[in-house]
């Protein structure tokens, strides 16, 4: 029991310095500009078709939930509405945080891990260049910035989705749904989802980071490593959708 | 100058270095040997500050590395350059990258001043034209050649290669020895090898630190190794069949 309890404080005080080593360094992330341009094109730009089908189906899903839940007795307008609701509030920040967690955490884990295993980030330290500014910072900048981009995409995606699903199977004027999810949109629903994706982003770059940094061992250790990456991350995401919006909503 | 002090490092029960006592003088050459596991690497990284401790100083040039921190400890780390056993090139970065890295995250050169660089350190291990090359396309002795390369670049004052020849075939570890001495004959550089192939120590080393059981237990020219009592090294000689 002792010695959980003290693997647990040393865990959380290693996150606690690793946010404060990155917030440290911010200023240095123009000298990094480069690699981070590298980070949000293969991050972000990566991520792009993934998210769009997983979106495009979670949108036609939600419509289709929608109006099979209400076609009793709730007008179709209520079909754009509620796919709007759902995305912004929930779905598009959640879904795209996890589906990030999934896709970038693990694969930031297995490269700075197998980076740990293979020497190269001694390597770095001999050379006098600072790992958490060579490797962490892009990161986790380019994870603050692409996580709410790509959940603005995801929340457009899903509407289409929603409003393809609407039309071909569902029977309802196009101009009707999309009348629905206008009539539904509030701006500060929409700020609250970007508020959670920022924050969904911060985890996914500190946890992964944090546990590719400390990959120990060889092959297994980096598939343990990206597999915490992803737990973790994924944990701390689901947490801070409830605490968010508590806050927000 | 490097000197280190009674120093003594242990891994949970293991007691790896159990007081080591090594100065090596400006300009030498010195060849750390030992068995496989004996804690040679572990000596290296102590020397570079990627490994503290648990008693005992290193001292670069009168300055402390084991209770250096942040640009106290990079200071000094400016000053040496090491080529890791496995090459350590990072595998996202073109050959010329890894060469040039040094140069780009602590320089003002122009991207063409360091392509230049890059040509010229890369000219030096015989690799020209390989820049564009990444690590993975490259032969273990061609990653050997540019982590020499890389660490060139930095024009250090002190160069520290761990395991040099290891996991190459006989001609190639024969080609990176020479390739060693040449540059120590050429630049002068403080030169610390860690091996357990005697046959590359004596192509590489001026004088021998014979480790076994956590301490230099002998120390002398390859001659003196050779001919000396000491039932370690003795046991080494035989042991690796170079009688």
């Amino acid at each position: 029991m002792k010695k959980r309890l003290k693997f647990a404080i040393e865990y959380v005080g290693e996150i606690i310095i690793l946010m404060g080593g990155v917030l440290k360094r911010m200023p240095q992330i123009i000298r990094s500009r480069h690699l981070l341009a590298e980070q949000i094109y293969t991050m972000g730009v990566g991520s792009l078709p993934i998210i769009g089908i997983t979106f495009f189906f979670t949108g036609a899903v939600t419509a289709y939930q929608a109006a099979y839940q209400g076609a009793a007795y709730l007008p179709d307008i209520y079909v754009g509405m509620s796919t709007a609701k759902a995305l912004l509030i929930t779905l598009g920040a959640l879904l795209t945080g996890l589906m990030l967690a999934g896709r970038i955490g693990s694969a930031m884990a297995a490269e700075i891990g197998t980076m740990r295993v293979t020497e190269q980030i001694d390597a770095l330290e001999t050379m006098a260049i600072d790992p958490i500014r060579y490797l962490v910072l892009p990161r986790f900048v380019a994870c603050l910035i692409i996580t709410p981009a790509l959940t603005l995409v995801a929340d457009i995606i899903g509407c289409i989705g929603g409003l393809a699903c609407a039309v071909s199977i569902l029977d309802i004027k196009a101009n009707i749904f999309i009348q629905g999810l206008r009539t539904n949109f509030i701006p500060h629903e929409f700020w609250g989802s970007l508020l959670k994706a920022f924050t969904f982003g911060w985890w996914i770059a500190i946890m992964s980071c944090h546990h590719g940094l400390k990959t120990q061992g060889g092959a297994e250790g980096v598939g343990k490593s990206a597999t915490r990456a992803v737990v973790s991350s994924s944990i701390m995401i689901l947490a801070f959708e409830f605490i968010i919006a508590q806050i927000v909503f | 100058m490097i000197k280190i002090e009674n120093l003594k490092k242990s891994f949970g029960e293991n007691q790896v270095l159990k007081g080591v006592n090594l100065e090596i003088k400006t300009g030498e050459t010195v060849v750390v040997l030992g068995r496989s596991g004996c804690g040679k690497s572990v000596l290296l990284k102590h020397i570079v500050g990627l490994l503290r401790p648990d008693s005992g100083k290193v001292y670069v040039d009168g300055e402390d590395v084991t209770t250096a921190t942040g640009a106290k400890l990079y200071k000094i780390r400016r000053k040496i350059a090491m080529v890791f056993q496995g090459s350590a090139l990072l595998d996202s970065l073109t050959v010329g990258e890894n060469v040039g890295l040094w140069l780009q995250e602590h320089t003002d050169l122009p991207k063409s001043k360091i392509r230049e660089i890059v040509r010229r350190k890369l000219q030096l291990v015989e690799l020209e034209g390989i820049e564009d090359k990444m690590p993975s396309e490259l032969s273990g002795g061609m990653k050997k050649r540019v982590a020499i390369a890389r660490a060139l670049a930095i024009e250090p004052q002190y160069i520290l290669y761990d395991e040099p020849t290891t996991a190459l075939d006989p001609i190639t570890a024969r080609r990176i020895d020479k390739l060693i001495r040449h540059i120590q004959d050429e630049l002068k550089m403080t030169t610390i090898a860690v091996t357990h192939d005697l046959v590359s120590a004596s192509i590489i080393g001026d004088r021998f630190a014979l480790l076994s059981d956590g301490v230099i237990v002998f120390e002398g020219t390859p001659e003196e190794f050779r001919k000396s009592g000491n039932p370690k090294a003795i046991e080494f000689i035989k042991g690796g069949g170079y009688e």
